[in-house]
């Protein structure tokens, strides 16, 4: 690992080949023939901003190539913006990241509000590329900046009681216009146990490409646990919580037999109404041909973390 | 008229081709699969919204059914070949969709149904199969079941307000076939 200035953070144009340049190019031409037509309006990398420290390049994910930002930007689950897809990138502007503070409580010995600069200062901001897996069989690969969630959670001193981390999202129906509605009990919450938090692959993200996090990747702070299906990455954290009792998330609440508490990637559990064994790669292959590959088990980080589930029938604690 | 109409209902269709042409879609399988559904069930709803609309309105709107129920039909079946193509076209997996995910043997027979139908909406089907006709087509009441419970099968949160709304619209328009039934049984 080394030290690395901005400009040697993974540079998204590095993976545009020239076959997607002249296609975009072509685009942009006939686009203004039909200018009538209504184009979407797509978020850009350049409306993020920079972010405060260096970014530290790790060995995560170097052999694999990240989604186009468009990709990752524009394509979400963030209910508290929408149900649709493309629902948080169109809403998710009136989500106010500053200032934002995050709440620490529970079995901890340093319980406080924090500021979010002050909460991240303190820890190495690091670019991490990891495999992102939805429940709903989809799969992307994103470079994440942020910090490792285990050295923030130490730095709270969480004592003996500590067994499970609880996170919650904000809510606040103005800024979350999607909260209006009962589509899910808000807030959002998630939890982890505390060895699946202390595990080095756990990280809080802040960024993207190398920028600030777009609101509608859940900006300014989320979990990132590529082991796990994305449901347990919340977004917009406000609270963080350590308590003894398993917590209930969000998506058990909302339909207990079909997502549980370790909703770990696996391709030999099946979600009660669709298959897990394969995902479509968003945006990969042809129209006709969409690029599928088959789900590995732990979203294939299974040497990091299959001892943490050694003692669990997967099948019962899905 | 016809040919209005005829545009019209191929509007969503239109938009969608611009939309994969211009490569707009960041998922096009997602992002035609619902659309398709949606319009699919649209122009059912469309369809038995004729024979109440030429009641109340006292002006006959038939000759325009078959082609809204074709028209189901078509983006049904565009619906159906975008799973296919999510599927890989592979055998094996189609079939384990389809016999081991309801909403997907559901949404499958449904499109069975659909296909009867529309191959049988021609004059030529309606002059041969006489009576049977009739009876064949009643079958559109089961399949609006079977696409409601199709549609309500896949969804994440229950409280979704769309397939709500399409739920209420198909009570009220299977309704109003039912009450005349209602009545003739309770004399």
């Amino acid at each position: 690992m080394k030290k690395i200035t901005e400009n040697l953070i993974t540079n998204e144009s590095d993976y545009l080949n020239r076959r997607a340049f002249i296609k975009q190019t072509a685009k942009l031409g006939i686009g203004l023939l039909g200018a009538g037509a209504a184009l979407p309006i797509l978020a850009e990398k350049s409306d993020q901003s920079d972010l405060a420290g260096e970014i530290l390049k790790t060995p995560y994910g170097k052999n694999l190539e990240p989604h186009s930002f468009k990709d990752i930007s524009n394509y979400n689950n963030f209910y508290e913006f929408g149900t649709g897809k493309r629902d948080p990138a169109k809403n998710a502007h009136t989500l106010k990241t500053k200032p934002w503070h995050i709440t620490v409580t529970g079995e901890c010995e340093k319980q406080g509000d924090y500021d979010l600069e002050d909460f991240i200062k303190p820890h190495q901001l690091e670019e991490r590329i990891y495999r992102f897996r939805c429940v709903e069989a989809w799969s992307m690969v994103i470079p994440w900046v942020g910090i490792s969630l285990a050295g923030v959670l130490k730095s709270f001193k969480p004592n003996s009681n500590a067994k499970y981390v609880v996170f919650k999202t904000l809510v606040d129906k103005q800024q979350m216009p999607g909260q209006r509605g009962p589509i899910l009990e808000w807030p959002y919450i998630e939890g982890l146990t505390i060895n699946e938090a202390m595990n080095p692959l756990s990280f809080l993200a802040v960024g993207l490409y190398g920028k600030t996090l777009p609101n509608q990747n859940g900006a300014p702070i989320r979990l990132v646990v590529p082991w796990k299906y994305g449901f347990k990455n919340i977004k917009s954290i406000v609270s963080i919580h350590f308590q003894k009792e398993k917590p209930i998330n969000t998506w058990q609440i909302q339909a207990p037999s079909e997502y549980g508490f370790y909703a770990n990637v696996n391709p030999n559990v099946d979600h009660p109404r669709w298959t897990q064994k394969r995902e479509r790669v968003i945006g990969k292959g042809g129209f006709f041909s969409p690029e599928k590959r088959k789900t590995e088990i732990f979203n294939g980080y299974k040497d990091e973390v299959a001892h943490l589930y050694s003692q669990l029938d997967l099948t019962k604690n899905f | 008229m016809k040919v209005v109409l005829f545009i019209l209902l191929s509007l969503p269709f239109g938009f969608l081709t611009w939309d994969v042409f211009f490569d707009n879609l960041i998922d096009p399988i997602e992002e035609i699969t619902n659309p398709t559904g949606q319009w699919a069930l649209r122009f059912l709803l469309l369809t038995l919204l004729i024979t109440p609309l030429s009641r109340i309105t006292g002006y006959s709107l038939i000759k325009f059914r078959r082609m809204t129920g074709v028209f189901a039909f078509f983006y049904a079946t565009l619906h159906l070949s975008i799973f296919l193509i999510d599927q890989q076209f592979n055998i094996e997996y189609i079939l384990e969709d389809i016999m081991e995910r309801p909403y997907i043997t559901v949404g499958f027979s449904a499109f069975i149904f659909l296909f009867l139908l529309a191959i049988t909406s021609n004059n030529f089907s309606i002059r041969k199969l006489k009576k049977r006709w009739k009876k064949l087509h009643k079958l559109v009441y089961l399949i609006t079941v079977l696409v409601i419970v199709h549609f309500y099968w896949q969804v994440k949160s229950w409280m979704d307000i769309d397939p709500f709304i399409y739920t209420v619209i198909a009570i009220i328009l299977l309704g109003y076939r039912l009450k005349p039934l209602i009545r003739k049984n309770k004399i």
